[in-house]
């Protein structure tokens, strides 16, 4: 029955595509790529592709729809295969057109492999849920059309903001604001993919989205620990001498420039609104703790940063460790009396100097205004942190990150937790961290507040976006906290296993995953999104333009991220 | 009978033909899967692959898969006459009975039947009459009767083994169609299923029935 339906529609049979025109509605008017012939709701369905239906214009990763008698189901092209029904014409290939014309699609065809998402009830309005089940044998499958892609993915409104288009579709696909913010996030990808491009993006989304709510409780802001300084004053584009607009000129008074390092700043023609310090009195001996393989200190020498600690107090510490010459008899009792030999003592002290070397520790904190950071987040705007030089250091990056996030985590909980009513509660903050696998590995994880964000979530208004290439160097169980993740080419196969981690159907989605562009393409997945999606990101070379022509044409409104980025 | 079937084939023609001319024979045995049918003297025997149908009583519709050109009394063998020199018109004008010796018959394997007024791709349920006529359908009554695909069924398994007769229908069904390769096409792709156990008479067919230009 199979064999001969598909030849009735196959041999051009116009009559079928006339009574589905009658049938009504914009779905009918999309020819049929093939029906259902096997399938499970675990594996995913396989349709046999219809004869004349082009197999090379099935990627991985596109959408159908397939029509049951009564629901419509909504799927994602895992996998694409060639199959015979007949094995002798394969063990000797046709060599005349004929033949080839009259095998292709009897003989010969191709199987899409589809991996079931969502299904809704046959009527337009209906709701959209997860599928539960499988469409019936011979259900027919059609490209998604436009008008599915916005009923899913909702159209961009103050809730919703743009991220890209489908692959091979002209239609636009929307990230859930609230829903974003809610959890925890990562942008995972091998270097060159797009990660710094994807997350200025959506940190620019965030901040106008944030903007344009109503309710100060749906509000959010952003802290940037910007490593390489791509996302302040203006960052690096694909090509040479190219230079991406950053969200303080694009944003201007909503987004707060600091700097770690003012001499880098003022090289780069960047005027910070204000310079960071760390104090030595900042730093905790958990943070040398997470340190410890950065640092190449030994177990002993951490475990003597906690008994420092308690000998002469958690402000005073780390300046008198500096201090102590263990050459001094006074000194040397001391250390003896703590149990901390001499060796020990030399290991700290050289990583320690290690840290207090880099410009931005002070001993005593200098700065007028202690807590511009925090007043700022509090104040509703964004901070972009750059790193200058001392991005270079991942143990600078990692000390700051984390004394600066404790910092303000403390103040987030106390003030959560005092809050009586919705208002009073502080607005949503969304640290933004590069390199997390560094941070949030199976070692330190437990010992960093990234950590705990990521495992708290949003109980106290805070969550993260971690920008990492490493994913699979990341804690599983902070992994598995990560409410949407976008993905850009992942070809580690660890990696690849852990950003889709606790996704159904991940063995299908790896192809994909494996088969992304190395550019402009990202699969995003998760709270977010109601189904997987590949996202084709516009052209770099727009980014720029699109800058250039908005520096020309500055005027009261405020035009949305997607168009700063990309419309001239 | 010495031209082969192939030339018989490319022989085919029936648009030029009236209506007497078409009657073809007369259906001297019958069953429900095939008929033997003698030619009138005066008429043109069919062609091998041709579609022919009954002209009086319950009409079938055969393909025709034999023809066969004997001497009338099976006990007086044919002498060859005339010696190597003569060609075939100088034996005739010399011995111009010989004609008078000699019929036709042919078999016609049984691939659909009426059925108030519609086109049933299956064998009938009784056989045809006897001494009914038989006649070769005209262009218009062939591409009518194979618009629809379903009368491929009935041919291969009735003309199993014969797929030069498969092949030769197929080719002078697809002269009446206005685009016949692409009719040859659809025959073909509906042929797959069908003799997907049967890899090499699929192949057979296919081969006789591509158009030479590919």
């Amino acid at each position: 029955l199979n064999e001969r339906r598909i030849l009735d529609f196959g041999a051009g049979d116009d009559g079928y595509d006339g009574n589905f025109d009658a049938i009504g509605g914009e779905q009918w008017n999309r020819p049929i790529l093939g029906v259902v012939t096997t399938g499970s709701l675990t594996k995913g369905v396989e349709i046999r592709l219809q004869a004349g239906v082009s197999v090379e214009t099935m990627a991985a990763g596109r959408y159908v729809t397939i029509e049951g008698a009564q629901s419509r189901f909504f799927g994602m092209i895992t996998d694409v295969e060639l199959r015979s029904s007949i094995t002798e014409v394969v063990a000797t290939p046709p060599d005349d057109e004929f033949t080839r014309q009259v095998l292709d699609g009897t003989a010969v065809y191709a199987v899409l492999k589809v991996s079931l998402m969502l299904r809704s009830d046959r009527a337009d309005s209906a709701q959209i849920e997860p599928a539960r089940t499988v469409p019936g044998h011979f259900t027919t499958a059609r490209d998604t059309s436009q008008t599915e892609i916005e009923q899913i993915f909702g159209s961009e409104d103050s809730n919703h903001f743009l991220i890209g288009s489908p692959i091979d579709m002209d239609v636009t696909v929307c990230l859930d604001y609230r829903r974003f913010i809610e959890r925890s996030n990562g942008v995972f990808g091998k270097t060159g993919t797009g990660k710094t491009f994807l997350s200025r993006m959506i940190l620019l989304d965030l901040i106008q989205k944030s903007a344009a709510q109503r309710e100060p409780s749906e509000r959010c802001v952003n802290l940037i620990f910007d490593m390489h300084n791509d996302y302040g004053w203006e960052g690096q584009s694909e090509g040479p001498g190219r230079r991406a607009a950053g969200l303080k000129q694009l944003e201007g008074s909503r987004v707060v420039l600091m700097t770690l390092d003012e001499e880098n700043a003022r090289q780069r023609n960047v005027r910070p609104d204000d310079v960071v310090t760390i104090a030595y009195g900042d730093v905790e001996p958990n943070d040398i703790e997470i340190l410890r393989e950065t640092l190449n200190l030994t177990q002993n020498a951490v475990e003597a940063t906690h008994q420092l600690s308690r000998q002469f107090g958690p402000s005073q510490w780390l300046a008198q460790a500096l201090k102590l010459d263990e050459n001094d008899e006074e000194t040397a009792a001391l250390l003896n009396r703590l149990g901390i030999h001499p060796s020990t003592m030399l290991n700290l002290r050289r990583g320690l100097q290690r840290l207090t070397r880099n410009g931005f520790m002070v001993e005593r904190s200098n700065s007028a205004r202690p807590n511009s950071l925090i007043e700022n987040l509090l104040g509703g705007r964004s901070v972009v942190l750059e790193f200058g030089r001392y991005g270079g250091q991942i143990a600078s990056y990692m000390l700051v990150a984390n004394i600066l996030t404790r910092r303000i985590y403390n103040e987030y909980r106390s003030r959560t937790e005092a809050a009586r009513t919705a208002e009073e509660q502080p607005n949503h903050l969304v640290i933004t961290i590069e390199e997390a696998h560094k941070f949030l590995a199976p070692s330190v994880a437990g010992q960093t507040i990234f950590g705990e964000i990521a495992r708290e979530m949003r109980k106290y208004n805070v969550t993260l976006m971690v920008i990492d290439q490493r994913p699979s160097a990341i804690d599983e169980e902070v992994m598995s906290q990560i409410g949407t993740r976008l993905v850009c080419l992942l070809d580690n196969e660890r990696d690849v296993d852990a950003v889709l981690a606790g996704v159904s159907g991940r063995s299908e989605l790896r192809t994909v995953v494996a088969k992304l562009d190395t550019r402009q393409q990202a699969l995003i997945l998760g709270h977010a999104v109601p189904m997987p999606v590949v996202v084709r990101l516009r052209d770099y070379g727009e980014v720029t333009r699109g800058y250039e022509s908005f520096r020309e044409s500055i005027t009261g409104d405020a035009p949305r991220a997607s168009d700063l980025l990309y419309n001239p | 009978l010495a031209a082969t079937l192939g030339e018989i084939v490319e022989q085919a023609t029936t648009a030029d033909l009236t209506a007497s001319e078409m009657v073809a024979g007369r259906i001297v045995a019958a069953g429900i899967e095939a008929f033997d049918a003698e030619c009138f003297p005066q008429s043109a025997p069919p062609v091998a692959g041709a579609l022919v149908r009954t002209v009086d009583g319950p009409v079938v519709y055969a393909a025709v898969t034999s023809i066969e050109t004997s001497g009338l009394d099976p006990s007086r063998p044919l002498v060859p006459h005339g010696d190597a020199a003569d060609d075939l018109d100088a034996v005739l004008a010399a011995n111009p009975h010989l004609p008078l010796l000699l019929h036709t018959s042919f078999h016609g394997r049984i691939v659909a039947f009426e059925d108030g007024g519609a086109t049933n791709y299956a064998l009938p349920e009784r056989p045809p009459a006897l001494w009914a006529r038989v006649r070769v359908c005209d262009v218009a009554e062939q591409r009518q009767f194979t618009e629809s695909l379903d009368f491929l069924e009935p041919l291969v398994a009735a003309a199993s083994g014969e797929d030069d007769v498969v092949a030769a229908f197929l080719r002078q069904s697809s002269r009446a169609h206005p685009r016949s390769t692409a009719f040859l096409v659809d025959a073909g792709r509906a042929l797959v299923p069908l003799l997907s156990r049967e890899p090499d008479r699929l192949t057979a067919i296919l081969r006789r029935i591509r158009p030479a230009t590919t």
